[in-house]
């Protein structure tokens, strides 16, 4: 076997045993199979007593209006600034930072929206300086609403980065360009030329990302653990909460949950395939109504305005995780901090290190295990059709929570909880599709004949493979890498199941930490956690740089 | 100078998917003596170039035998064939500079010291030795198809396959390029393969033409 | 004469034979512990222990600095959410069969996670009274023999007390409500400005059980497992209370803070009038951290307030038991206890008992510095004792059921 196809198959392992095998793990507990618990006799009361959970009405309610919340929120937005802005000047804002804002940890932007929007927030602060009757916090239901708003909004936008990276690499099947021109020539305003011809074509090629963006709005936990409702909590944290009680019965009823869960993204994934259809099929109506430039003036200025908006957002809630981190007393209702001091810093920087390290190794050995398996797996023959590496995206589909409970178990059989084998696995479920995703065009795109003539000419297959191909594609794939140690720094979940415990990152302990309410703290590790990432991008992009700075055809 | 090889191609078929593009050719090719291939883009000219180097695209079948002097090619993996190639791209490797590319088609196992002495000899006599430390990106279209000519000798090839390399030059460097090329087939008197849509590109010497799409008729 | 002299002798005779067989038996007991100290080196102790405090993890490094440089221990903290979590995963490994090599050596618990423990065997002891600190131990604090009203029988340790103390801002607030009922009138006139954290956490759950002492017609009943008692009438008080409580109090008692440090942020914060918690030095910590300004005050109810102590465990397929005994050792010995008692660094209150220990160590416990916002522990008052522990989850479960829909 080659090593092409020996990777393949290592990549199928990896990724696709966790998932099947989990899930089933999970459907057997919830029709009352758990042997390792003791429970042998099938049956249906776990879905009984799911169905019966109190509250389960405001779980799903909180579940369904966040989760929608977050889809509408970043296709809408992606829309409209590719319509709007595409080519504009506010566009190479947009382009340049996507990817650090793919790469910003969602529990940290979770923590930083936190700070500003909560009663005794920024926001709050702000406006206190002008309306003296907020001196006292206002009675502002903005975290933990009981529909799940605010983390609509937060996932929303913080999935808007991802939607529109994708949307960029869909613009390379369509020529954009092209048929803007067409459009334009035919009347239409180049808005309507984005509505009308060219959205209707990226959304068929965005059907994947837009799919793993429901997976991932309606199961989300830790984002949901620091700003969604809490009595009672969305599904997912509520599935997550039974799954870690101290009783037995409650984890079945968990995997019960979760089941439901997974059905309900499903049936959720397949309206939005109807809903595609219907908006871009072949003879939708509003599509040839001939409208060419209603109301454009209006749809400008909303798009100007949601794009500071969006910004503002963004800004403030790094500038309040820095401020928090390096103050000392911020009391409310003060603007800016009374005292600052790196005293807190200090206190936990044993901590800090020790789990910097941690984070850092996990992401690096992850990173680079699942860098070495796409290339390998992307140079496999089996690799070359279309759609052939479909199943790779799986895990991005299947809710954490339905899955994770199972895999759980296939780690303790292997007795690899909470050992780092068990952890990078876990990991590379999510690593390996990221990566592949950051580096599948750039390899579809490379010249083989470069490798055929380093073979022909030095006679060694291998050392051109590195001393060419991979030289040559350094810097897609040191920033694939960056895009693996960002995606690592972030998973929660599967560190908090495979971890079992005795593992934690900065990002567990973020999420832990912000229910300790020490404002300062959180924000420290929020800022630690943002770092990570944020360094790797910078070497991911520096280190080819300097490498190649005098070779004009290697900038970036 | 070590006398080159005779290359035999014995009943060489190539097809793309049910369309055949060559059938049954048998032909042979002298140590200096140039075959040209000629027949309009798409036809599967590069393609045939390639199977000769045992690179078959999907889709494509390709079947007979390559022999080169004593050795028979066609099982080889392409970096044992000792094949030169040169393209219509010149393909220079971006990250190196002129030197580095022409000191990557040196054998193995030599000094630091021995690759520099052995291009810079090389670009000596050429008289283009102020280039050695260039980006090859900042090359004229000219030097870039020397060096990249150079380069492919420099690994001492027993083939030379020729895709189109004139095709992407303009015409006075064309012909200077050209000229080069037919003389450095002499000098090593290399068998050579010149595949090219446009008849400027063959040279007077050139003994023999095939068209292609080639349905077996019996050149020889 | 003879008689007596003979008796004399006897009776030197048995007294010496009986201090030789205490000494032998001593000897024998210090023979043991020195063979599980000697057992113990170079072992590591997990210790999962909940970690979302700043004082407590400072002081469970210190131990882990001190068992490494006395006993050639490496005790790792493993930082939980919430002990419940590790009660699950000891009844998993039970019933996978994993009885060996497991992955918890000591932990923090007290309570209900105490009583599934110890009834489904997942404890390793009795092993506590033969610890050489735990002589030092003050038996006659009721919760230090019964966690909960489950007997300990020496399965768990004693480590600390806990005690609800209510704190506020003495520029906000001039004179606290002092009881339940005033509570609720204080509520009533200033919307929005009480709440408490969210049951099933624990100190919401403790919240519901003072209101029910404070307002049941016959506490005592409290005592009883519920399956004993007819849970409807005992708690009925307690749901006209929070059901008059709910609509004045912080959003309309639609949501709750998480735990204790959230409601201590919003007090900071002017959100909230009144905080508590279950650490009796919570205020004064957090002033001294810079999370609460110094005009913060603490008080107890009239009728008192509950208080329970909580203790250290080994799991029976601890790896390192030896070592975990030898870290538990120390944590009863007047030095650990001391430490920890130090407001400045935990101020958690001991379980021994100060007169007895040796005149020494006894001075260790008299040098804190008084804090202000920290109540003594005459000023708290005898601790009201637990119910017994299935009312924390009936009552759990009855909250939910009611307030979670």
């Amino acid at each position: 076997m080659s090593l092409a196809l020996l990777s393949y198959r290592i990549t199928q392992l990896v990724c696709l045993l966790p998932v099947t095998l989990g899930v089933v793990g999970t459907l057997l507990p919830s029709f009352g199979y758990f042997p390792v618990a003791g429970f042998h006799q099938l049956t249906g009361n776990y879905y009984e007593m799911f169905w019966q959970a109190p509250g389960l009405s405001s779980m799903v309610m909180a579940t369904l209006v966040s989760g929608s919340l977050a889809i509408s929120i970043s296709l809408l937005l992606t829309i409209t600034i590719f319509s709007v802005f595409y080519n504009s000047s506010s566009w190479k804002i947009w382009r340049n930072f996507l990817s650090p804002m793919l790469a910003f940890p969602h529990a940290a932007f979770a923590l930083g929206v936190m700070f500003l929007v909560t009663p005794s927030g920024w926001y709050a602060r702000f406006l206190a300086l002008f309306f003296p009757e907020l001196n006292s916090p206002p009675a502002w239901h903005t975290v933990h609403d009981v529909y799940g708003m605010t983390l609509g909004i937060v996932l929303g936008l913080k999935e808007l980065p991802f939607l529109m990276l994708m949307a960029l690499s869909a613009c390379n099947q369509v020529n954009v360009s092209q048929l803007l021109r067409v459009g334009q020539s035919l009347g239409y305003h180049p808005i309507y030329v984005w509505l009308k011809i060219i959205w209707p074509q990226l959304l068929p090629q965005m059907r994947l990302p837009i799919i793993a963006v429901i997976a991932y709005s309606f199961s989300v936990v830790d984002i949901a653990r620091i700003l969604g409702p809490t009595t009672p909590p969305t599904l997912a944290v509520a599935i997550m909460q039974w799954f870690s009680s101290e009783q037995l019965e409650q984890r079945l009823l968990g995997s019960a949950g979760a089941v439901c869960l997974l059905v309900l993204t499903g049936v959720l994934m397949v309206g939005w395939l109807a809903l595609e259809q219907w908006l871009v099929g072949k003879d939708g109506r509003c599509l040839i109504n001939g409208i060419r430039s209603r109301l454009s003036l209006g749809w400008q200025w909303l798009a100007h305005i949601t794009q500071w908006l969006v910004w503002g957002v963004w800004v403030t809630a790094v500038l309040s995780i820095v401020l928090w981190a390096f103050s000392w007393r911020w009391r409310y209702p003060d603007f800016i901090p009374s005292e600052f001091s790196l005293k807190v810093g200090l206190r936990y920087s044993d901590k800090l290190l020790s789990l910097l390290e941690t984070t850092w190794f996990l992401a690096l050995m992850t990173s680079v295990i699942g860098l070495l398996l796409v290339l390998g797996l992307l140079e496999a023959k089996k690799a070359q059709q279309r759609y052939a590496l479909s199943w790779l995206y799986l895990p991005l589909l299947i809710p954490q929570v339905s899955f994770l409970f199972g895999f759980q178990w296939l780690l303790v059989s292997f007795n690899l909880d909470g050992t780092w084998t068990g952890i990078i696995w876990s990991h590379l479920i999510y690593v390996i599709p990221y990566i592949c995703l950051a580096l599948a065009g750039y390899l579809k795109h490379f010249d083989q004949r470069y490798l055929t003539v380093a073979t022909m000419l030095s006679g060694r297959p291998r050392y051109s493979y590195w001393r060419i191909k991979m030289a040559m594609l350094l810097w897609p794939i040191s920033f694939a890498l960056a895009v693996g140690v960002a995606v690592s720094v972030a998973q929660y979940l599967p560190t908090l199941f495979a971890g079992a415990g005795r593992v934690s990152t900065l990002t567990t302990e973020a999420v832990s930490l912000a229910q300790g309410a020490d404002y300062r703290v959180t924000g420290i590790f929020a800022l630690a956690q943002l770092v990570v990432p944020l360094i790797t991008y910078g070497c991911a992009f520096l280190m080819p740089y300097c490498i190649y700075r005098r070779f004009s055809m290697m900038r970036i | 100078m070590k006398m080159q090889g005779i290359l035999q191609l014995r009943s060489i078929s190539l097809s793309f998917g049910s369309e055949p593009i060559i059938q049954g050719l048998n032909l042979t090719v002298q140590p200096g003596e140039i075959v040209a291939l000629m027949g309009p883009s798409g036809c599967g000219k590069s393609t045939f170039l390639s199977a000769l180097c045992g690179l078959i695209p999907e889709q494509f079948q390709f079947s007979g035998e390559v022999l080169l002097g004593q050795q028979n090619l066609t099982q080889l993996p392409l970096a044992k064939r000792q094949v030169g190639m040169l393209f219509q791209e010149d393909l220079l490797f971006p990250h190196m500079s002129v030197k580095g590319n022409l000191a990557f088609a040196l054998p193995q196992g030599l000094s630091r010291h021995e690759r520099h002495h052995q291009v810079m000899a090389l670009l000596d006599e050429v008289r283009m030795t102020a280039l050695a430390d260039r980006d090859p990106a900042t090359l004229s279209g000219g030097q870039k198809a020397r060096i990249s000519l150079l380069r492919t000798l420099l690994a001492k090839p027993q083939l030379l396959l020729l895709d189109e390399p004139f095709s992407k030059l303009d015409q006075v460097t064309r012909s200077q390029f050209r000229q080069l090329v037919w003389s450095y087939i002499t000098r090593y008197q290399l068998p050579t393969l010149l595949v090219t849509h446009d008849s400027a590109d063959i040279p007077g010497h050139c003994s023999q033409v095939i068209q292609l799409p080639y349905l077996g008729s019996t050149l020889c | 004469m003879m008689y007596l002299k003979w008796g004399v002798h006897y009776f030197f005779g048995f007294l010496l034979v009986l201090t030789a067989h205490q000494a032998i038996a001593q000897q024998q007991q210090n023979t043991l512990w020195d063979n599980t100290v000697k057992q113990a080196t170079k072992q590591v102790v997990y210790f999962n222990a909940w970690g979302g405090s700043h004082e407590v993890n400072r002081y469970i490094f210190w131990v882990g600095q001190q068992v490494k440089r006395r006993y050639g221990i490496t005790l790792k903290h493993v930082k939980v959410d919430d002990i419940s979590q590790v009660v699950s995963r000891l009844l998993v490994e039970k019933t996978a069969g994993r009885d060996t090599e497991g992955k918890i050596d000591l932990l923090w618990v007290n309570g209900e996670n105490f009583a599934t423990l110890k009834n489904n065997n997942l404890l390793y002891g009795p092993f506590s009274q033969s610890l050489p600190n735990y002589q030092w131990v003050d038996e006659s604090k009721p919760s230090v023999k019964r966690d909960f009203s489950t007997p300990v029988e020496y399965m768990e340790a004693p480590w600390g007390m806990a005690h609800l103390v209510f704190y506020y801002d003495s520029s906000v607030l001039r004179q606290p409500p002092m009881s339940m009922e005033a509570l609720l009138d204080y509520a009533k006139q200033h919307p929005g400005r009480i709440t408490y954290p969210n049951p099933p956490h624990f100190l919401g759950t403790t919240f519901l059980k003072q209101v029910l002492l404070e307002l049941a017609s016959s506490p005592e009943l409290l005592q009883k497992p519920v399956n004993q008692v007819d849970f409807a009438e005992v708690t009925a008080p307690l749901w006209k209370f929070l059901d008059q409580l709910h609509p004045v109090s912080w959003r309309q008692g639609k949501a709750f803070p998480a735990n204790s440090s959230q409601m201590r942020q919003m007090l900071d914060s002017g959100e909230l009038h009144v905080s508590f918690s279950f650490s009796p030095s919570e205020a004064s910590n957090s002033i001294q951290a810079g999370l609460l300004p110094d005009t913060v005050k603490s008080y107890v109810h009239n009728g008192g307030t509950l208080g329970n102590t909580h203790f250290l465990a080994i799991p029976y397929n601890a790896k390192a038991k030896a070592a975990a005994q030898v870290v538990v050792n120390f944590l009863l010995s007047a030095e650990a206890q001391s430490q920890k008692m130090d407001p400045v660094i935990w101020g958690d209150p001991t379980v021994l008992a100060i007169d007895r220990l040796p005149e020494g160590q006894q001075t260790m416990f008299a040098r804190f510095e008084e804090l202000p916002a920290m109540l003594t522990s005459i000023q708290r008052g005898k601790p009201l004792p637990e119910p017994h522990f299935s009312w924390t989850d009936a009552l759990e479960k009855a909250w939910l059921k009611r307030y979670q829909q």
